[in-house]
């Protein structure tokens, strides 16, 4: 089999450990390396807590490179409210860093010179490292084969504001500037598709009555986002957004895409806006993919029976008997 | 003020016990005259001490009756308790480790069958019996005084099944435990009407983990207390069963008993019980009346599950978390 080379850009996060586990569990992928930044939790524990997904599915042997540690011009506010005071629904794993000491950045450009054309290039986190690479380097930036983003809000409410998402957010200069780099081949996995997405109380009791460490895991973790979650905005479950663009990434079918140009406000009420425009009326402005609906019950199956490889015959039965 | 339907319930707390007499005192149309307790889900010193905290969580008016210690023949036979009880699935002391304060001084000294008879004599034609346990105690009330059980307005039974068992593949646990009570208490059915809630009308009524969920974080104290009291019991289900929730059977027999319109499909029947052999306590009901016998029980065949859980959670929590309920499942 030839393996799709990926490299994945994280900001773990609870979503986002779920996301590294989905596709370090996934055969098709040969991960170059994750790149962590700044984001849901600062970039240091955010490696921490990359480094334990990767631990809880078996694979300290993918390489960890530490990006972009503040926004490019606007004041750092991460998302610990949603995530934990250690990102990770405070279970407050001890982990030994492991970290590369080449940047991220430098490791990005350096793999899409390596294999030009071949590399899917995901981003899960804020948007000012891939910025940062693009404007250092845009041909290279150029060659990935594909840019995947979780970020962004076309035709629904947003997370942080009524208009904005929290990725887009958190860093408006950085997203502002990797849509303005006008690289092909990206596209936008926003909240329109990732909001469906609940992980629900019988899905949870299904993991953890799994009773293996990787299941243990997976339940504590999320124990915190589904207490926010209804404590937030009474929704019962935890929003897993960032799955989505890893399971995409193995099967296109999941998302149905719609071509749009993307802006991002980086001032003003709007502030993190993205400015998704069908019409694609600024003819310079490189095409983007945006997702727009999406089959959640198709991604439920994947995910729970890639993570949760050893219980397929459960999850396949709890899904026949409509239990998930 | 409208009169209060009066109520005695006979349990064998249990789990599922302790959640249907916590919905049973939340209604404020019933008046409950006592709690009897019998040997089921656990002995009958468990199965008691059990009933009287449920009644002092509750701070409930009325006390508890001991009951029957084992079986009607062991009982009969005045043979020392020997049976199986529901083992494990209720946790070490039948209450899932719900640590609830023990209360003594609910029980009154009043044997269950004396209690039960004095207050159907007292008011004829007004005592409803929801029996939530086997049926040991109704049996030996009727053996005593049959005329004066014939005044009992009506028998909301938990247990049974026409196409499915629990304890063995035909058999429901508290029918198996003791047929014989079963076969002395629709022998009455001509009198009484007696409704038949076995498991085809409960297996139909599954409480998911999203619903416990929610009871667990919009459902307060008590809300906390059912989610933690069943979490034993998620995990015997998942095992057993491999559901992803439970079965709070008797909890359906009383939102039955207070509203008759979760039930879709109502069968007046004949109904017989195996007492040995391979099918004991099996029932026999003649569902398409081939046999043309004396109709003994009313088998409920269908249920509402989404108007059952409305009913329950309107019930134990009141109209606003009903309301956040129907948003948010």
């Amino acid at each position: 089999m030839i393996k799709e080379k990926i490299i994945i850009e994280v900001d773990p996060g609870i979503d986002d450990s779920l996301a590294l586990l989905l596709a370090a569990k996934s055969e098709e992928f040969d991960i170059l390396g994750i790149s962590v930044v700044s984001g849901n939790i600062e970039v240091n524990q955010a490696t921490l807590n990359a480094i334990k997904a990767l631990d809880m599915a078996g694979r300290n042997d993918i390489a960890v490179y530490k990006g972009q540690a503040l926004p490019l011009v606007r004041n750092y506010v991460d998302a610990t409210d949603t995530h934990g005071k250690d990102g990770i629904g405070e279970n407050f794993y001890q982990v030994t860093d492991r970290s590369e000491k080449e940047s991220s950045v430098d490791f990005i450009i350096r793999s899409l010179r390596q294999f030009p054309n071949e590399i899917t290039l995901v981003a899960l986190g804020p948007l000012g490292n891939m910025a940062v690479a693009a404007e250092k380097d845009p041909e290279a930036m150029s060659k990935a084969k594909r840019i995947l983003i979780m970020g962004g809000a076309a035709k629904i409410h947003g997370n942080c504001s009524p208009v904005a998402e929290y990725n887009f957010w958190c860093d408006p200069h950085g997203a502002k500037r990797f849509f303005d780099a006008n690289l092909p081949n990206v596209t936008m996995v926003g909240l329109d598709v990732t909001y469906p997405i609940l992980l629900t109380p019988n899905m949870r009791e299904m993991i953890k009555q799994f009773n293996t460490p990787l299941s243990h895991y997976v339940f504590d973790i999320t124990q915190f986002y589904v207490d926010f979650h209804w404590k937030q905005e009474r929704t019962l479950g935890c929003i897993i957004n960032d799955p989505l663009v890893i399971a995409y990434a193995l099967d296109p079918s999941l998302l149905s895409i719609k071509p749009a140009t993307v802006e991002v406000e980086t001032d003003g009420l709007a502030i993190g806006e993205s400015i998704v425009d069908f019409e694609l009326r600024d003819r310079k402005r490189a095409v983007v993919q945006v997702a727009m609906t999406v089959n959640k019950q198709q991604f439920f199956k994947l995910f729970l029976s890639r993570v949760f490889v050893d219980h397929k015959e459960d999850i396949e039965m709890m899904f026949r008997k409509e239990m998930i | 003020m409208m009169n209060k339907r009066k109520i005695i319930i006979d349990t064998d707390p249990g789990i599922d016990d302790a959640i249907a007499i916590i919905a049973a005192m939340k209604y404020s149309g019933f008046e409950i005259l006592g709690i009897t307790s019998v040997a089921g889900n656990k002995g009958i010193e468990f199965t008691t001490d059990n009933a009287c905290k449920i009644v002092e969580y509750m701070d409930y008016d009325c006390k508890v009756y001991q009951g029957a210690y084992s079986n009607y023949v062991t009982v009969k036979a005045g043979l020392p308790a020997n049976h199986q009880d529901g083992g494990d699935v209720h946790g070490k002391d039948g209450l899932g480790g719900a640590n609830l304060k023990a209360a003594p001084h609910r029980l009154a000294a009043l044997p269950a069958v004396d209690f039960i008879l004095e207050s159907v004599k007292k008011y004829p034609g007004e005592v409803e019996i929801i029996t939530i346990g086997p049926m040991t105690n109704i049996a030996f009330a009727i053996e005593r005084d049959c005329e004066a059980m014939k005044k009992v307005k009506a028998i909301h039974s938990m247990g049974g099944g026409v196409f499915q068992g629990n304890m063995t593949p035909v058999a429901e646990f508290n029918y198996w435990f003791d047929p014989e009570a079963v076969e002395i208490v629709y022998s009455i059915g001509q009198e009484v009407p007696i409704t038949m809630v076995g498991l085809d009308a409960t297996h139909q009524c599954k409480v998911d983990i999203n619903d416990l969920t929610f009871i667990n974080l919009a459902g307060d104290d008590l809300g906390e207390l059912i989610h933690r009291m069943t979490s034993d019991y998620v995990d015997a289900y998942w095992r057993q069963n491999k559901i992803i929730g439970i079965v709070i059977h008797d909890l359906v027999a009383v939102i039955g008993a207070i509203y008759p319109e979760i039930y879709t499909r109502v069968v007046f029947s004949n109904l017989r019980v195996v007492t040995e052999g391979l099918a004991q306590g099996q029932c026999i009901v003649d569902l398409v009346d081939s046999w043309k016998l004396p109709k003994n029980a009313y088998v409920v065949m269908g249920v509402d599950v989404h108007c059952f859980k409305q009913k329950f959670i309107e019930l134990c929590f009141g109209q606003d978390i009903l309301t956040l309920y129907d948003k948010v499942i």
